[in-house]
């Protein structure tokens, strides 16, 4: 049923429909809207499942834990510095293998103080253990939040997966979703059956102990071996949807133009549809523009990346994220996969969109023109350009 | 049944653990865990009792068990009941229990506990009270008592070790009108055994903080635990005390109720003298200790008698 | 000279790691001496077996694994001397280890006898063996001379506790002077006898690595962590942090000096022993004495003899106890 809805209200809609058991969150801008849509769903009897609410996102994700260890299929959501205040949870979760799904409201870190989006927070985060999917619109964050459900579950997989939705460009921005009913989301997602990894009182379990040198390799090896599955289980899940929901998504990278583009500017999240409204424009000034869309950072697709960018000339990686004295973190893992692919090419870095900041449709003119100067000279000139900033000294 | 020695269950939950000699953390898990029985859930955070009783492949819970975050045990058995809970898979003889160091509880944990008292969740929570850190190696935690020499609180010529009074943790969980909270001692063990079977039989939220000497941190013999932990008792540095919230007592406010209320009390001085910890204590600190004991007893015979 | 490295063998809170520290300190007081020293990683236990290792050389050293064989392996707690003692000694090496009992009584002549409890109580009041073996090494290890070893004690233990190690350490040396120079001579068992073993004993072997269980009257049919043998494949384990509860892969062996004993006669059957033992070590007996002691996991704390009113347990030397 088509409704018009902000991207944490869709969100909302797709828990629903995935029938989480247990739900523990703590507000926080701007994501407190999923959490108060699923308040309202448990109230009203819509959703059955125990809500709890914690103290904080500490606790939030820790009792999403403790559920998941009893077989319980699970829901948190946090933001920002909730996330980063529930950071070693997300450690615990991973290497418990407990397939827990949680919301991330991308949003700037502390200091200053900012509610905007950014994505410093989840890929601050990266290295913990967790898929991490991001959403380009509403009605792909409704449709991940099922689909999550279904990748973090899978026994190949057994990952927690964190869908990180652009705060306010998608949280609370409204647009037409089309919200499949029950009977279709029951159909895609069974109830989770876990074989193992959950408490058993006819054959009881120790959950989550510690393992000293000699076998934590073991899990940790298999903590990193099992994740690298998730690119097929993703593939499989989105044929599923696809015939169940007519809806088709593109695995690990949503691609534009990339079979001929000479200069390619690789991205995550909201920003990439407006990437994607510029490329007819650029393509009559005569260059051959292409993007691609991360649509998974964890695992990453080195592969499928290297594969798309195979033509290119130019590469350019556009992120609302810096890892301050070094570059953007999306921009180091492309740099790594080209250079293990063998493909020496100019790459550059725009970093663009902190704390809310806007990136305009003239920003993304200028990236793709200078990355196509950079194509015509094979040079990258200065490879971490910020937008927006002029003459503030160092740079430019 | 009043269950002692003989009528306890012959099950060992808590078996095979790396323990130090004599520990009191140990014998409080174990006898907890004997009156739980096998259908019990615990979670435990970091801290002694998980690193001596999961390293894998040496697991020393016969139950389902699990580890959790530092700071969330509370948040974590929450958890544990409710997914048991939505799913229908608690039986009917399940407790779900956490068993948190003084660190764990009163520090880092405390306000997860408060999270889940406030929330009246289904769980019980035991702290194991060894008066410091000692998983890290013996460092001051809030329910160090004063005087005591940790590895934070050196006792050198400037200072005594530690300056803070204990917390009084008891009545800050009091304060959330929780439906059952006790105290108890290792040393004494018919009390704490029947204060575990009275919390399991009630719902809502349980607490007991049991006090559980550790030889190696408190500096005594390890075969003192259990003298010493009944010394603490007897010497009123610690008491035996149970409070019922409003639901169980239908008091508004509910009541506290001294469990033992000596009428003379064993010399503070030969406990304290007997632990490497207190040893740099002069007279005027030992007067001063007895001195905050008898204010502590003086309100809670007028209050709690 | 080449790399000197000392395996030190010692129960948590015997001072094992406070030894091989102030070894390498005393080894690198000089211009151009260098030395390693670090316990056996990870969560230490009072009681528990634990090992501590000091290198010693004339460059830096760069290899800070724990070492497999090494020149001298001291034993601060004979019962720790098991039976596969020569798989970390290197050929031409030393075993110090701390026992009453005379050097010919080990009957191999690379094992030095010490009485490093008698030595250390003569001094300190206390059995506290791990300075005694600082003393040894000065009369055995060419690297080493006493007058470092004093001011490793000076610089990094408490003053009051200066002058009484040092006398301890120079006991230890000369004792060990002695001790060295019968050392060639305790060859074989046969002239042990003569050297003054009053009950040669050829195999050293730890009384609590191997199972008394098959002398435990049985425990009661309960619920209770049990041993598994066999090999654990990652395949099968390390998907996941989630496995059967109570299995166990090793007991408690070594770490005890002194187990409990009951006296039948004595024992009423009110089980306060086996109420109190933190470790579930005593359990109900279908026997003549009510209650037995699981030796595989008793750890010799001694709260049973503590909490029993009728003076039906004892604790005794695990020497003692292997002699009877």
């Amino acid at each position: 049923m088509k409704q018009f809805l902000s991207g944490d209200e869709a969100f909302a809609e797709g828990v629903r429909l995935a029938r989480p058991q247990v739900i523990s969150a703590y507000p926080i801008t701007p994501q407190t809207v999923v959490v108060e849509r699923l308040s309202d769903m448990v109230e009203s009897g819509q959703l059955q499942a125990e809500y709890v609410h914690v103290e904080s996102e500490h606790s939030a994700l820790s009792c999403a834990i403790g559920a998941a260890a009893t077989g319980a299929r699970t829901f948190t959501a946090t933001s920002s510095q909730g996330l980063l205040y529930m950071a070693e949870c997300l450690t615990y979760a991973a290497g418990g293998r407990f397939p827990i799904v949680m919301m991330n409201a991308n949003r700037a870190t502390a200091l200053p103080w900012n509610i905007y989006g950014d994505q410093r927070d989840s890929l601050a985060l990266l290295d913990h253990g967790w898929i991490q999917a991001y959403a380009k619109d509403n009605q792909e964050a409704l449709d991940m939040a099922l689909m999550a459900y279904a990748l973090a579950e899978n026994p190949r997989v057994m990952t927690p997966v964190m869908v990180n939705l652009d705060g306010f460009a998608l949280t609370h921005t409204y647009e037409t979703v089309d919200v499949p009913d029950q009977a279709q989301a029951d159909a895609f997602l069974p109830p989770y059956e876990p074989a193992a990894n959950c408490f058993d009182f006819d054959n009881p379990v120790n959950i989550g102990y510690s393992a000293g040198p000699e076998y934590n390799k073991y899990f940790k090896y298999f903590e990193h071996h099992d994740m690298l599955s998730a690119p097929t289980v993703i593939e499989e899940i989105e044929t599923r949807f696809a015939q169940l929901f007519g809806r088709h998504y593109t695995g690990m990278l949503e691609t534009t133009y990339t079979d001929d583009a000479e200069v390619v500017l690789v991205t995550l999240g909201s920003v990439a549809g407006l990437a994607q409204s510029v490329l007819e424009q650029l393509r009559e000034e005569g260059i051959r523009a292409g993007l691609v869309r991360i649509r998974y950072m964890r695992p990453f697709p080195k592969d499928e990346l290297t594969h798309v960018l195979s033509r290119a000339k130019a590469v350019g990686v556009l992120e609302k994220d810096i890892s301050f004295g070094g570059e953007g973190t999306v921009f180091t893992n492309v740099n790594s996969a080209l250079l293990q692919a063998g493909m020496a090419l100019p790459t550059c870095n725009f970093i663009g969109g902190l704390g809310g900041d806007d990136i305009s449709v003239t920003d993304l003119c200028d990236i793709y023109r200078s990355l196509a100067r950079m194509a015509s000279q094979q040079s990258a000139g200065d490879h971490v350009r910020f937008i927006g900033i002029d003459n503030v000294g160092g740079h430019e | 049944m009043a269950l002692n020695a003989s009528t306890i269950s012959d099950n060992e939950l808590f078996f095979g653990h790396k323990a130090c000699a004599g520990c009191g953390g140990s014998l409080a898990v174990r006898a907890a865990l004997k009156v739980l029985g096998p259908n019990a859930v615990s979670a435990l955070p970091a801290g002694c009792m998980s690193a001596v009783g999961f390293n894998f492949p040496q697991l020393s819970f016969a139950n389902n068990s699990m580890i959790t975050p530092f700071a969330a045990t509370a948040a974590v058995l929450t958890g544990i009941e409710a997914g048991l809970r939505a799913q229908g898979k608690k039986p009917d003889d399940c407790t779900v229990v956490g068993f948190a160091g003084d660190g764990g509880t009163a520090d880092i944990g405390l306000q997860a506990l408060s999270g889940a008292i406030d929330r009246n969740d289904d769980v019980l929570y035991i702290c194991y009270d060894n008066e410091a850190y000692m998983n890290t190696g013996i460092q001051k935690s809030s329910l160090t008592p004063f005087g005591a020499k940790t590895t934070t609180t050196p006792a050198g010529q400037h200072v005594h070790g530690c300056l803070t009074n204990k917390k009084n943790l008891f009545q800050i969980v009091a304060a959330h009108d929780i439906v059952y909270a006790a105290t108890a001692s290792v040393g004494y063990l018919p009390d704490f055994v029947r204060k575990v079977e009275r919390a399991r039989d009630m719902r809502g939220t349980r607490f007991i903080h049991v006090m559980a000497p550790c030889p190696t941190g408190w500096g005594c013999g390890v075969d003192e635990t259990v003298d010493i932990a009944r010394d603490i008792v007897d010497t009123g540095l610690w008491y035996l005390a149970e409070f019922e919230g409003s639901a169980l007592s239908g008091v508004p406010g509910g009541v506290f109720k001294l469990d033992r209320n000596p009428k003379e009390f064993a010399s503070v001085e030969a406990y304290l003298k007997r632990q490497g910890r207190f040893r740099a204590l002069d007279e005027q600190e030992i007067a001063e200790i007895e001195a905050a004991r008898d204010a502590a007893w003086e309100t809670m015979r007028a209050r709690w008698c | 000279m080449s790399m000197v490295e000392v395996l030190w063998h010692g129960r948590g809170g015997q001072g094992a790691f406070t030894a091989a520290r102030l070894l390498g300190a005393a080894a690198s007081l000089g211009e151009g001496k260098y030395a390693l020293a670090f316990p056996s990683f990870g969560p230490e236990r009072r009681g528990a077996p634990m090992c501590a290792f000091t290198k010693m050389d004339d460059a830096p050293i760069g290899d800070r694994s724990a070492m497999q064989q090494a020149d001298f392996v001291v034993y601060l707690d004979e019962t720790l001397l098991g039976a596969d003692w020569e798989r970390e000694l290197k050929p031409g090496g030393i075993v110090l280890v701390n026992s009453a009992k005379p050097t010919a009584y080990f009957g191999d002549q690379r094992i030095i006898a010490l009485d490093a409890d008698a030595i250390s109580t003569a001094y300190l009041g206390r059995a506290i063996p791990n300075t005694v073996f600082l003393g040894a090494l000065c009369a055995l290890c060419d690297r080493l001379e006493s007058i470092d070893v004093h001011a490793a004690i000076r610089q990094y233990m408490a003053p009051k506790l200066h002058d009484k190690n040092i006398a301890v350490v120079d006991a230890a040396c000369a004792q060990a002077r002695v001790a060295a120079q019968a050392f060639g001579e305790v060859a074989t068992l046969d002239n042990a006898e003569a050297l003054g073993a009053d009950e040669p004993t050829p195999e050293v072997v730890s009384s609590q690595d191997e199972s008394a269980s098959a002398m435990h009257p049985p425990r009661p049919h309960s619920i209770i962590c049990t041993l598994q043998a066999g090999e654990l494949d990652p395949q099968q384990f390390a998907h996941t942090t989630c496995f059967s509860a109570g299995h166990l892969v090793t007991k408690n062996a070594g770490w005890r000096n002194e187990r409990p004993v009951i006296n039948g006669a004595l024992c009423t059957g009110c089980y306060q022993c086996y109420f109190y033992c933190p470790d579930g070590a005593i359990y109900k007996a279908a026997s003549s004495v009510p209650v037995a002691v699981d030796l595989d996991f008793c750890k010799g704390c001694g709260v049973c003899v503590s909490v029993c009113k009728f003076n039906a347990l004892a604790m005794i030397s695990e020497s003692e106890a292997n002699r009877a």
